[in-house]
């Protein structure tokens, strides 16, 4: 078909109708709601948690991309659910646990993906032992965990991720961080046994790291939406604040910043879904660290500009940019700051020649 | 979504490869800097890229273009900033006056003069900003008025580039002074060989003399010379200007990457200590991740305009872009290599890229005067 850099209108409607169904189920600066069932349902209604799982297990079969179209609204509203890990996990869990995967698809069941942290498999016999700990957002309300291993038990090159019922023995959660307002951390220590067949090869990390950057992207958007509103409302000396070139320009950067991160984000997930292509997994590792390096610093910037720009009202609770701060904060840090990625990316690029 | 070129596209890339590997003169490039031998092997290189039917690519064949799309455009662009092959001469022509002549020439203007300007039978300048018309390019003062059906051209222009080699100016004079300042301008195409012209060098900071100033005196050019109507040039020069700032340094990306890698590879020898240094290994992947946001910038670019939508102000993105990226590498350069930044002799193209990116922010709008637009046109924040 050639080269369409753009959201084609399929995609685009998808992205239309998650900001229909968030629109109606939460405004973005409202805190945590004790139960997450009524949202889970209304974005299981629309098939949204099986955008990216194999249409043979009940899922849509659609792509990275596609889900990434979904992450930018889900960042956007600031929905309080995690929609992009349990999307990943959807799409793990056909592979491993088929009948789990169709009661998160239908929004029955919450799951999750570990956010940073490492954990291992070690031989254990028939039964392969996860051991590590974990930072994991919604650990609280999820049954299900996927998460990025390292394989101690064989020798065997490759991207590795596991599945783990998080009510089941040797698994224990403690509450980590409430700075996101709308997505509470969990740390998650496991030294839990699990089946052989709950371990897949997968890129789970990369993939999600691109889903972060979606969201990001849909964040850092709605903060600059904020901010051009003000700019042109605000009065002070008798004309409207915007005029001033020292804000303009700050605006000017930050739309710029916002236009950086949705390509990159576009560009890594589009590599994603070329990656069975010769030299595809190496496109596509690379687009993800280049994503995840740049949005993180550029969606952080464009939050912490919105504040400085709207002055002291953006310091209020009420206001609510803070909730906007706090969850482009914690995207920025989860999987992969963005020394990690620039470290991943020097690595490569310097040849191997290491620190 | 797709971001992929197709196999046919793929293709003619590998085809330019191996023209490339054959025929770029890797060795002997670069040549001594403002030489004559330098002007002669850019002009000779543009020639050959032209005869093997690598420029014009995205232009109609009626013109001498190959009729292509902006995509093998793109893909000649980006191979040439792999290899680091010299922009060219003749780049205002290419660049400038052969996509004006696209939107606004007659037929006759177009058949003569852009072959013409392919095979760099004609080699452009182009007279725009002068001494006070410089961000504020609207308040020009050079005059044009008519005489006997001819137009008589006074008054100065600078920063005129290549102007001792070209033997045309593209030029913007006003041409109604009673008129607002933005509907008495009018474009010519005016001859470089005719008398009234003084040609004077401008020695740059690089130690260079690309730029020139242009003193006109009563210069006669026939109304026949004249692009588009009377009193319209503004409209048409800024309506390519815009389109332009997007499409045609899609080169420079390329040729910045190679760059990277070239001062990565003298940091090796050099300093390599430093590239054992967290701080550095950093500068360097967040230089690598800047490039890369001004290529999927590009692709963003030549993806609409193949797709049929328009580019607008949007383009002072792509300008911003690049041009801050460069300094940040020129900066990169001198604290990476310290020293022999200053010293060796293997660091003399850092040194001229940290002085010539100084202009890279000023010319064809400076940084401030982009945002501007951005911020007025895009994000609509009141004047």
């Amino acid at each position: 078909m050639g080269l369409q850099f753009e959201f084609s209108s399929e995609q685009q409607m998808l992205a239309a109708s998650v900001r229909g169904v968030l629109a109606r189920a939460a405004g973005p600066a409202e805190p945590l709601p004790s139960n997450l069932a009524p949202l889970a349902r209304q974005v299981a209604d629309h098939g949204l948690f099986g955008v990216f799982a194999p249409a043979a297990a009940g899922g849509l079969g659609l792509g990275l991309t596609e889900a990434l179209a979904i992450s930018m609204e889900t960042g956007r509203a600031h929905a309080p659910y995690p929609v992009i890990e349990t999307i990943m996990a959807a799409r793990l869990l056909a592979d491993t646990r088929p009948s789990v995967a169709a009661q998160v698809m239908r929004g029955e069941l919450i799951a999750t993906c570990a956010s940073s942290g490492e954990v291992e498999v070690v031989a254990n016999g028939g039964q392969p032992l996860l051991r590590g700990s974990v930072m994991v957002p919604f650990a609280h309300h999820a049954r299900w965990l996927a998460l990025p291993v390292q394989r101690a038990d064989r020798n065997e090159p490759g991207s590795w991720a596991a599945v783990v019922d998080l009510a089941g023995r040797g698994v224990s959660i403690s509450p980590a961080s409430e700075f996101d307002l709308t997505y509470p951390v969990f740390r998650v220590a496991l030294g839990a046994c699990i089946e052989p067949t709950d371990i897949v090869a997968c890129h789970l990390a990369p993939a999600l790291a691109v889903l972060a950057c979606g969201e990001l992207t849909g964040a850092a958007e709605h903060c600059l939406e904020r901010t051009l509103r003000y700019l042109k409302e605000r009065v002070q000396f008798g004309k409207p604040i915007g005029t001033n070139q020292g804000l303009k320009h700050a605006a000017a950067d930050d739309w710029m910043r916002v236009q950086g991160m949705l390509a990159a984000s576009q560009y890594a997930a589009a590599s994603f879904d070329n990656a069975g292509n010769p030299g595809g997994v190496a496109e596509f590792t690379q687009a993800a660290h280049v994503a995840k390096a740049y949005c993180s610093a550029a969606a952080r910037a464009v939050a912490e500009h919105a504040i400085q720009m709207h002055g002291g009202i953006a310091f209020t609770w009420e206001f609510g940019l803070h909730v906007s701060l706090r969850r482009i904060l914690r995207l920025a840090t989860a999987l992969g700051s963005v020394a990690d990625h620039y470290d991943a990316l020097a690595a490569a690029l310097l040849n191997g020649r290491t620190q | 979504m797709d971001i992929r070129f197709t196999p046919t596209q793929e293709e003619y890339r590998c085809a330019f490869r191996r023209w490339l590997d054959q025929h770029w003169p890797n060795a002997s490039w670069p040549q001594p800097p403002g030489s004559e031998e330098e002007a002669r092997f850019q002009i000779d290189w543009e020639r050959r890229l032209h005869a093997a039917g690598y420029s014009g690519v995205a232009w109609p064949k009626d013109y001498g273009g190959q009729g292509l799309t902006l995509v093998e455009h793109y893909i000649v662009q980006e191979e040439l900033g792999r290899v680091a092959a010299p922009e060219g001469l003749n780049n205002i022509g290419r660049e400038l006056v052969g996509p004006i002549l696209l939107a606004v020439g007659s037929e006759e203007q177009k058949r003569h003069y852009i072959p013409r300007l392919l095979r760099v039978d004609d080699l452009w300048c182009q007279g725009f900003s002068e001494p006070n018309a410089g961000s504020d390019l609207a308040s020009l003062q050079t005059r044009a008025e008519r005489d006997d059906g001819d137009w008589l051209i006074t008054g100065q222009k600078v920063w005129t580039s290549f102007a001792r080699h070209a033997n045309w100016c593209i030029l913007l004079a006003r041409t109604d002074r009673t008129a607002p300042r933005h509907k008495g301008i009018t474009l010519f195409l005016m001859p470089m060989d005719v008398s009234g012209i003084t040609v004077r060098p401008l020695k740059q900071i690089t130690g260079r003399s690309e730029f020139n100033e242009l003193f006109l005196d009563a210069v006669r050019v026939p109304d026949g010379l004249r692009l588009g109507d009377v009193n319209d040039g503004w409209r048409v020069a800024t309506a390519v200007l815009g389109f332009e700032r997007a499409t045609t340094r899609l080169y420079r990306q390329a040729r910045f990457m190679h760059e990277l890698r070239a001062l990565v590879a003298l940091a090796e020898r050099r300093a390599p200590m430093r590239l054992a240094d967290a701080e550095f290994r950093r500068r360097i992947a967040a230089l690598f991740v800047e490039l890369e946001i001004v290529r999927y910038h590009n692709l963003k670019i030549v993806s609409r305009v193949v797709n049929g939508a328009a580019i607008g102000p949007e383009a002072s993105l792509q300008k911003l872009a690049w041009s801050e990226a460069h300094q940040k590498l020129a900066a990169l350069a001198v604290d990476i290599l310290g020293d022999d930044f200053f010293a060796c002799d293997e660091a003399a193209h850092f040194r001229y890229i940290y002085l010539q990116s100084r202009a890279e922010t000023i010319f064809a709008g400076t940084s401030e005067i982009q945002r501007n637009i951005i911020a007025d046109r895009v994000l609509g924040l009141p004047r």
